[in-house]
């Protein structure tokens, strides 16, 4: 879509224009809901966050001041998975704290491989993850947000953010190469 | 770090990566943003129709009142003539014409209405179609040879005013005036209005025999019909231009007396037969150039009915009306309210000395403190029949009393029990205390109590029984509830209220336990003048 399209969309959704407000959703939705797919424990959960993302949007649209409007609205839909994923859970990640020292020597070649899969067979190898582990995975790999920025999201140490990261990463390594076996 | 190196080392491949949305999620969405949004409040949608079911109701009423009362006599007074309305009209029906001389006196008539017992007090003339015409206004294009009783319907012709309750006004100076309580010698100005076809026999005689009375019919210039009946109506009408009353300073005038059927039958009058016809006794007519400087139909009010004096002049004059409509929950289904204007009212109270009492309701008048306004009310009436009278005062005006004549019609008298529909009369009062925060006075909101009491007389009690009885104890009944209301002063005389309120009634606690009746749209329209 072009800027001024989408500016046009955005000045319509301030006024609450419900004809401008469906042509944001209908813009962004695919996208949307594939981010909340990724943090999702299944489709359902992800269409609801999704719905609450979008609602959120509109309602939150003044507070956006310019910039990227995709990086705008895609960190609300990620903060919304993650909350959801804490309201779910009502409690913290059930991240196991790791040794921070335990991935620092790893170097395997993991990046190229998984990057040699398709989209959906990585969406496929993710679902097999810890949900701790895979919302770590989509926060650094994914949406590259360091471990730092991820560990203040989850409220969770930054160890214990690389700790998850290295063990979704064994994990992943370990389906690689038990389905290339 | 390989692992550092591998942040977002997989977000160009997720880019395009989405899932496909449901069908009707937007519909979701849309459903969720629109619920948070402010509703409409109910009352603006209820407020323009409580004020079209008002107005619709109002003239439907008012249509069946004025049918229901075409054939009742009706003793008037009201509304005034302008000076320059009555010249007129009486110039152009050259009523007095040149017969009447100018009268010296007549520059010394005091135009002051209340100048003693002599002077012609202000009356107003309704006719009972609400026109008010001057003396002997004719339609010409009436005919009234072929459609006698359509003429009843229409408005009183010749309606013209003069009235006073003060029968000795007169009596010392109207030597036409003999004893009561012969209509034909009654003393002072009267005016009545009545049905022709009964009236005009003794009408006719009175005429013919007291001379100084005044027939205002329905002219018709250019009817033939009726040779004597027009001779006689001549004679009154030259009669009574003749002998304009002599009252207190002025005198009465005798030319033009000897016109007769002569003048009658230059001006081509003829009489309606079928049209209520107004008759003045005595009536004090100044001669024709007065109208220059006093109205030849010198109006006043009513002199003042006992139980009305309470009410300070500009009261009396007040027109207030309420319509609205009352829908409950069981068996008292809907009650539709109008009330008549107090000008109405008068004209019914001078023909009727049960009315009279029957605006013996009283009013109450509270103001509990700076910041807390109260309204008062209380309400007598009778289901089953068509009266109902009720008061309400409000603080913190002075001391008012509104009395408001409403009709009940025949939408609530029914009380169904056991499957029998039974008709009963209930008497009942009501009084209803509220307060009102002033903070947002123009809302016209606050909580309120009524405290109903109740009788009923059953048509249908057993004679067989001994100590059987037709009444049924009095009951009463709490309501309370809170009223929503809107309150708009367009002018200081002009007020319109409209409120919606929501209370248990119960008003039938007396006979089946507890109903609900529990909504109450109301639209009232005050104005004075």
């Amino acid at each position: 879509m072009k800027a001024e399209g989408l500016q046009h969309i955005l000045e319509g959704c301030l006024k609450n224009d419900p004809r401008q407000q469906r042509a944001l959703y209908e813009h962004f939705a695919k996208a949307m809901l594939g981010i909340c797919l990724r943090y999702a424990a299944d489709r359902m959960e992800a269409e609801d966050v999704m719905q609450m993302g979008f609602i959120k949007v509109f309602k939150s649209l003044h507070s956006y001041n310019g910039g990227n409007f995709q990086g705008w609205i895609k960190r609300i839909f990620i903060r919304e998975s993650i909350n959801q994923y804490h309201s779910r859970k009502r409690k913290l990640l059930d991240f196991t704290e790791g040794d921070d020292h335990t991935y620092l020597n790893v170097s395997d070649g993991f990046a190229d491989a998984i990057s040699q899969l398709q989209t959906a067979e990585i969406m496929k190898l993710l679902s097999t993850l810890p949900e701790g582990s895979r919302i770590v995975f989509n926060l650094f790999a994914i949406e590259g947000y360091g471990h730092a920025e991820i560990a203040e999201i989850l409220g969770i140490s930054e160890g214990t953010s690389k700790s998850q990261y290295s063990r979704a990463r064994q994990l992943l390594k370990d389906q690689l190469s038990h389905s290339l076996l | 770090m390989k692992e550092m190196n591998e942040q977002g080392f997989l977000s160009d491949k997720f880019d395009d990566w989405s899932g496909e949305p449901i069908p009707n999620g937007w519909g979701e969405i849309e459903k969720n943003l629109r619920k948070d949004k402010k509703r409409r409040p109910l009352f603006w949608w209820l407020f323009p129709s409580a004020i079209l079911v008002g107005a619709l109701s109002y003239l439907a009423v008012d249509k069946l009142n004025s049918s229901s009362k075409s054939e009742e006599k009706i003793v008037s007074s009201v509304h005034s003539v302008s000076p320059a309305e009555a010249k007129s009209n009486i110039d152009k029906d050259k009523l007095q014409g040149n017969d009447v001389q100018a009268d010296p006196n007549i520059a010394n008539i005091p135009n002051d209405q209340n100048s003693g017992p002599n002077s012609i007090q202000e009356s107003e003339v309704t006719s009972s179609s609400g026109e008010v015409l001057p003396t002997s206004r004719t339609n010409k294009d009436r005919e009234f040879g072929k459609n006698q009783r359509g003429n009843k319907d229409q408005s009183v012709i010749g309606a013209v005013a003069i009235s006073s309750s003060e029968e000795t006004r007169h009596s010392g100076d109207n030597s036409q005036s003999d004893v009561q309580p012969n209509p034909s010698n009654v003393k002072g100005p009267l005016i009545v209005f009545s049905n022709a076809r009964t009236k005009r026999k003794s009408a006719r005689n009175s005429r013919l025999s007291n001379g100084p009375e005044y027939a205002a019919r329905g002219f018709e210039k250019n009817q033939g019909f009726g040779q004597n009946n027009i001779a006689s109506d001549h004679v009154a009408v030259a009669n009574s231009r003749a002998k304009s009353i002599t009252s207190g300073t002025r005198e009465t005038h005798e030319e033009g007396n000897s016109g007769d059927s002569k003048v009658a039958a230059n001006q081509g009058y003829a009489q309606a037969t079928d049209v209520p016809y107004l008759e003045i006794k005595n009536a004090a007519f100044p001669p024709v150039k007065v109208l220059e400087t006093t109205p030849v139909l010198s109006i006043r009010e009513l002199t003042p009915v006992p139980f009305l004096t309470m009410e300070k002049p500009h009261v009396a004059r007040k027109i207030q009306f309420y319509a609205g409509i009352q829908t409950g929950i069981g068996q008292n289904t809907i009650e539709l309210r109008q009330s008549m204007a107090e000008e109405q009212m008068k004209i019914t109270n001078a023909n009727s000395i049960q009315t009279y009492f029957m605006q013996l309701s009283g009013g109450m008048h509270y103001q509990l403190s700076s910041w807390l306004k109260a309204f008062t009310g209380l309400q007598v009436g009778m289901i089953n029949q068509n009266i109902r009278y009720s008061t309400k005062s409000k603080s913190p005006e002075t001391y008012s009393m509104v009395a408001h004549d409403s009709l009940n019609y025949a939408m609530t008298p029914h009380w169904t029990e056991k499957s029998e529909t039974r008709s009963q009369q209930a008497l009942y009062a009501n009084a209803e205390l509220g307060l009102k925060p002033l903070f947002f006075p123009a809302r016209n909101s606050g909580p309120f109590a009524s405290v109903t009491l109740w009788t009923r007389i059953s048509e249908k009690h057993s004679t067989d029984v001994p100590g059987s009885s037709p009444f049924i104890p009095v009951s009463s009944s709490l309501s309370m509830g809170y009223r929503l209301g809107y309150q708009h002063e367009i002018r200081k005389n002009i007020l319109i209220e409209a409120y919606l309120s929501s209370f248990p009634s119960g008003i039938f606690a007396g006979t089946k336990g507890v109903s609900v009746s529990p909504r109450l749209v109301g639209f009232g329209c005050f104005y004075s003048f």
